[in-house]
């Protein structure tokens, strides 16, 4: 049981009374027949009907956050493709600017392509954007003009998820 | 194009034995792929050792470029950067064999380990500055 659980099977109020006796289930009989066995019913006081009234209420104001507390327990299934992790993560429009980068410095028919990796030392997932250029005689400037405009220019949070590969096609 | 392992031992045999190794081979990519790297990763650790004045320091591969993309540091998030694709090339070299990694690819992963050590004095620097942020500490 979890402790959810526990906490609402704990906290349903429960009103002591008399287990009514087991002729008066089998026979559907009413009052009279409960009282003619000599069995009291259970006579609720104020006191009784505040606690019940308190504890529900409680019950009531504390549902949401059961309900939140539950829906937080149920890991969220991680992205199996490049474009569920970029919606994960709200890449889209940062990597839009990083193609862009890439076209501007590296030539316009640089093509850009994501895969997924899982890292070897933290487990995280990683998005690999192989960036495949042409190469000329000035690719080493283009190159370093290329990263130097993408770790300045792309925030640090996609930083941090994305990794570059350059691949001279 | 893919290799075999016997491919890769064909380097390691080469190189014990002193005799040319032939560098277009995909193996001998590979294993330029993962010397680069751990040359820029060592000169990078170093630097953190220097600044913490700590001679045992050891850091993780992945904690060490986190830290230093968001420390906020130009050069450390420069080469925070680099060191992100050097691991990346190192380990389709080193563990993914169907993968292809071409003589060209790594030409300038060999350029960016350099430039990485030649880099040592600022990353030390930077590395001081970003205190008293901690890399986090491999155990």
């Amino acid at each position: 049981m979890t402790p959810e659980l526990k906490y609402l099977w704990t906290t349903v109020p429960r009103v002591p009374r008399e287990p009514a006796p087991i002729e008066y289930l089998n026979l559907g009989g009413g009052e009279n027949l409960w009282l003619s066995q000599g069995v009291q019913p259970y006579i609720f006081t104020l006191g009784d009907m505040y606690a019940a009234v308190t504890r529900a209420t409680s019950l009531v104001v504390s549902a949401p956050q059961v309900l939140i507390s539950l829906s937080a327990q149920v890991a969220e299934p991680e992205p199996e493709t490049p474009d569920e992790f970029i919606d994960r993560y709200a890449l889209r429009m940062q990597l839009e600017r990083l193609s862009k980068i890439a076209r501007e410095v590296l030539g316009p028919k640089t093509q850009v392509s994501y895969r997924l990796r899982r890292t070897r030392d933290t487990g995280e997932q990683q998005l690999i954007a192989e960036i495949r250029y042409r190469r000329t005689k000035t690719s080493r400037q283009r190159l370093d003009e290329f990263l130097r405009r993408y770790s300045a220019e792309i925030p640090t949070a996609v930083q941090q998820k994305v990794t570059l590969l350059r691949l001279a096609a | 194009m893919p290799v075999a392992p016997r491919d890769v031992h064909e380097v390691a045999n080469k190189l014990w034995l002193g005799t040319p190794v032939p560098k277009l081979t995909e193996s001998c990519v590979r294993t330029v792929a993962g010397r680069a790297y751990y040359s820029a990763y060592l000169s990078t650790r170093e630097a953190v050792r220097a600044a913490y004045g700590d001679p045992t320091y050891d850091v993780g591969h992945d904690p060490l470029a986190a830290f230093m993309i968001g420390s906020g540091q130009p050069t450390l998030r420069l080469v925070g950067d680099m060191l992100k694709e050097l691991r990346e090339a190192r380990e389709l070299a080193d563990y993914d064999l169907g993968a292809s990694l071409k003589h060209g690819a790594v030409e300038h992963l060999v350029e960016d380990a350099l430039e990485i050590i030649s880099r040592a004095a600022t990353l030390q620097a930077e590395f001081s500055a970003a205190l008293p942020a901690q890399v986090p500490r491999r155990y």
